[in-house]
């Protein structure tokens, strides 16, 4: 985890993001349970769970797509769905499955961004022009994005949600399957957008990646927060010393490894 | 070996089977039993036109002034397969991606197989099927018992054939998907190829049950054209109705119809082989560079509409998605089935159904691209209503392209009309009744995919809704009713043209015309600005219903 962002770790500003004993049930079946957590302008915030915890759940209420069963949300201190407007103009999203029509151009992919939006047709094209350079698509610009790749996809997705410079942005799994290189030049952007003062919740598996980039972590599992604060915090939570990494502490927040004796065939 | 072929048949047919029947049969207690009171009324339907449509043959038969029997039934059977593809939404196009078995031990000729033995096992038999009992019911009731027990035989030959025609058919676009041109081109072909068989074989068949002498030649080749019948899938009558007629000339049939269900056969597992062996991967295309620049120079006044964007990025998913390029192509087909109907034997081509019928005929077509608008966005839905675009904008982008592509094709139908002798001055009211016609659909259309969304996934070539028999017996009463609503909106302006027709001056048609536009308009504006509220507040129910919220 990045210790010197810690420094102005919980924001520069109030709470960007707040979340009040929200909850989220399908059913009979409870997706968040609960939830209570703030995030501050600026911040890096790394959201992590198992297959499940209720992250996608979590950062869809927050961007106004699943209203909650109970509980509040507040983004820039409005309710995302009385204000849902003034809401999604401020933040970028993206989504696990990717909101992309595969049978546009990458181009026209992010020009359409651009216009919902609200950018005006020549700043929407100069704008998708400088994002493809930037992603390294500007070779793939005129393929449909049925063509592509994973990575691709993920980084055409990254770029409609960034087109419109927005002050928040969601992040739900960006960089799977996209290559190294990439995921370093995007990480370093990251970090420049947080500085000037943009909060990115960052939804992920990857620890690593997590404990590298984000100021602050939270760990759901089932619905509800099980730690949240910056890895020393959370090591002096869970009583662990200096060398533990993050996933040392996930295990300890979640404590259900994958029972080995589950196949004893495949390791006979 | 023998065994394992066998038990791999079976896997694979209980595994097509699954997916054909799962959305017919539901998860809950009430959605089996929408399904099953559906599939009651669809086999009830069924066998209500075939009855009814071979007593109307025989009856017409004698009066060659009547309508073209032959489209009476297939009029019968169009109306019965359009109720069940709504309920099943499985259709005709109910294959399933079989490259996702290419990487299992299964012989290319194992999965043809299993594919025909499904697609004929499955629900998009039941019609047909309750076709054929209803007319051999009524061939035994006029005293045919002998011509009544061929017809099950027909509809085995039928059933074998169309499900054939349907697994060949579907492994040719698989093959063509290198080469996204070369498909969109044969699907092109295709729809004319599909529209210039049925002039032909309506003409043939309604020669033949009308009775008029053939050459020897002559006869000998309808017999083996209308053995190929099901190559026209919609017209399960024309088959029945032809084989009953056929008398010394069956085993002719009967050969032709087995032979060419064996080639179909072969050609499915030749294909299949040739897919397996190039992979099914997507080509790339690049949209040219030329091209994009002069769309630029066109649109670029347009531009400054605000919901030119929508309507653009409409318009290119609409001519580019192979899902609703199939919806498309049915859109584009009416107005060809329209002309054949009203040019039939004693049709009055200028009488009232010309005028009202036409528009409500054409905005029928529409249905699935108009009144299911919202889940037909699939995966871009969430990037839709997580934007904040006023969201009059995007229904009336919509709204846009549809009403372009709705005026086009009546025009295209009032323009043959004008053609065969309809004033042009009266072609152009009934655009303009058209127009209004269109503007309430389309923003009722609105209210009804916000109102009840069903998600939609693509199976074989076509987008099918993804919700139980129940919910699908719910949506098809909401869209009868919204139709009525249409014509009950609607009234002051057919009036109007009704007056215009029997009235016949120009002061009246100088003054209604604008009046009718007029009216159109602000109904439409009313109905658009009800919808751009509802949209705002049931946009997270909507993204539930359609996406379903996971974790």
């Amino acid at each position: 985890m990045d210790e010197a962002a810690v420094a102005h770790g919980r924001g520069k500003g109030g709470a960007v993001v707040r979340f009040d004993k929200l909850t989220r049930t399908f059913g009979d079946f409870t997706a968040v349970d609960s939830l209570t957590l703030d995030v501050g302008e600026g911040e890096f915030f790394g959201f992590l769970g198992p297959n499940g915890a209720g992250k996608s759940t979590t950062i869809k209420m927050a961007a106004g797509l699943l209203k909650p069963t109970s509980g509040t949300i507040r983004i820039f201190g409005l309710d995302p769905y009385r204000h849902s407007m003034e809401v999604k103009a401020q933040i970028g999203l993206v989504p696990e499955e990717l909101a992309l029509y595969e049978r546009l151009t990458g181009f026209e992919s992010l020009v359409f961004a651009g216009r919902l939006y609200g950018l005006d047709a020549a700043t929407a094209r100069q704008r998708a022009v400088d994002l493809l350079g930037w992603l390294g698509l500007e070779e793939d610009g005129g393929k449909l994005v049925v063509d592509y790749s994973t990575g691709m996809k993920k980084k055409t997705a990254l770029g409609c949600a960034l087109i419109h410079r927005p002050r928040l942005l969601f992040l739900d799994e960006p960089f799977s399957g996209v290559d190294p290189l990439a995921v370093r030049g995007i990480k370093e952007v990251l970090h420049q957008m947080t500085r000037e003062g943009t909060t990115i919740f960052f939804s992920s598996h990857v620890m690593e990646l997590v404990e590298r980039i984000c100021t602050r972590v939270a760990i759901l599992h089932k619905g509800s927060v099980r730690a949240v604060g910056t890895l020393a915090e959370m090591r002096s939570a869970f009583g662990l010393a200096e060398p533990a990494t993050l996933e040392d502490i996930f295990v300890r927040a979640v404590g259900e490894p994958m029972a080995e004796e589950g196949a004893p065939w495949l390791t006979a | 070996m023998a065994g394992g072929r066998r038990r791999r048949l079976r896997v694979l047919l209980e595994l097509q089977l699954r997916l054909q029947w799962r959305s017919a049969r539901g998860r809950g207690a009430a959605e089996a039993l929408g399904a099953s009171v559906m599939l009651v009324v669809v086999g009830l339907l069924g066998v209500g036109a075939g009855f009814a449509g071979y007593l109307l043959t025989e009856a017409f038969a004698q009066d060659p002034a009547g309508p073209a029997p032959a489209l009476w039934i297939g009029g019968a059977g169009l109306l019965a397969l359009l109720l069940y593809a709504g309920l099943f939404g499985g259709g005709a196009g109910s294959g399933f991606d079989v490259s996702r078995l290419f990487h299992m031990p299964v012989a290319a000729g194992e999965m043809v197989l299993a594919d025909a033995a499904a697609r004929f096992l499955g629900p998009w038999s039941l019609p047909p099927a309750a076709f054929f009992a209803g007319s051999a019911l009524a061939c035994a009731w006029e005293g045919h018992p002998a011509f009544a027990a061929l017809l099950p035989a027909a509809l085995v030959l039928w059933l074998l054939q169309a499900h054939l025609v349907l697994a060949a058919g579907d492994l040719l676009l698989f093959n063509l998907r290198r080469s996204r041109r070369l498909m969109e081109a044969v699907g092109l072909l295709g729809t004319g190829l599909f529209v210039a068989l049925l002039f032909f074989q309506n003409y043939l068949a309604t020669r033949l049950v009308h009775g008029l002498a053939f050459g020897g030649a002559m006869r000998w080749l309808t017999h083996a054209w209308g053995a190929l019948g099901p190559f026209l899938l919609l017209l399960p009558g024309l088959s029945a109705v032809s084989w009953v007629g056929a008398g010394r000339w069956a085993p002719l049939r009967l050969a032709a119809a087995l032979a060419e269900a064996a080639g179909l056969l072969a050609l499915g597992r030749l294909l299949l082989v040739r897919l397996m062996e190039r992979g099914s991967a997507e080509g790339c295309r690049r949209t040219r560079e030329g091209r994009r620049e002069a769309e630029r120079t066109f649109a670029r006044p347009l531009e400054r509409l605000a919901i030119w964007p929508f309507c653009v990025k409409d318009f290119r998913y609409l001519t580019r998605d192979p899902y609703l390029k199939t919806a498309l192509m049915g859109i584009l087909l009416y107005p060809f089935l329209w002309v054949l109907i009203a040019t039939g034997p004693g049709f009055d081509a200028r009488g009232a159904l010309l005028h009202v019928g036409l528009p409500l005929v054409l905005l029928l077509s529409f249905a699935n691209l108009s009144t299911n608008h919202l889940a037909v966005e699939r995966e871009g839905l969430l990037l839709l209503i997580g934007s904040p675009a006023p969201r009059w904008r995007l229904l009336a982008g919509k709204n846009l392209l549809l009403m372009g592509l709705y005026l086009a094709v009546t025009a295209a139908v009032e323009g043959y009309f004008v053609w065969r002798g309809v004033k042009p001055g009266s072609a152009a009211a009934d655009l303009v009744m058209a127009f209004s016609m269109g503007l309430i659909y389309f923003g009722l259309g609105n209210l009804l995919s916000l109102l009840m969304p069903m998600p939609v996934a693509p199976r074989g070539r076509r987008l099918v809704p993804q919700v139980s028999g129940a919910k699908m017996f719910l949506v098809i009463f909401a869209q009868f009713a919204m139709l009525g609503a249409v014509m009950a909106v609607d009234l002051p302006v057919i009036l109007g043209r009704v007056a215009m027709l029997h009235v016949g001056s120009p002061l009246l048609a100088a003054l209604a015309l604008p009046a009718m536009l007029l009216y159109g308009a602000l109904i439409y504006a009313v109905l658009l600005a009800a919808a751009s509220r509802l949209m705002a507040s049931r946009e997270p129910a909507i993204y539930e219903a359609l996406v379903r919220g996971s974790s």
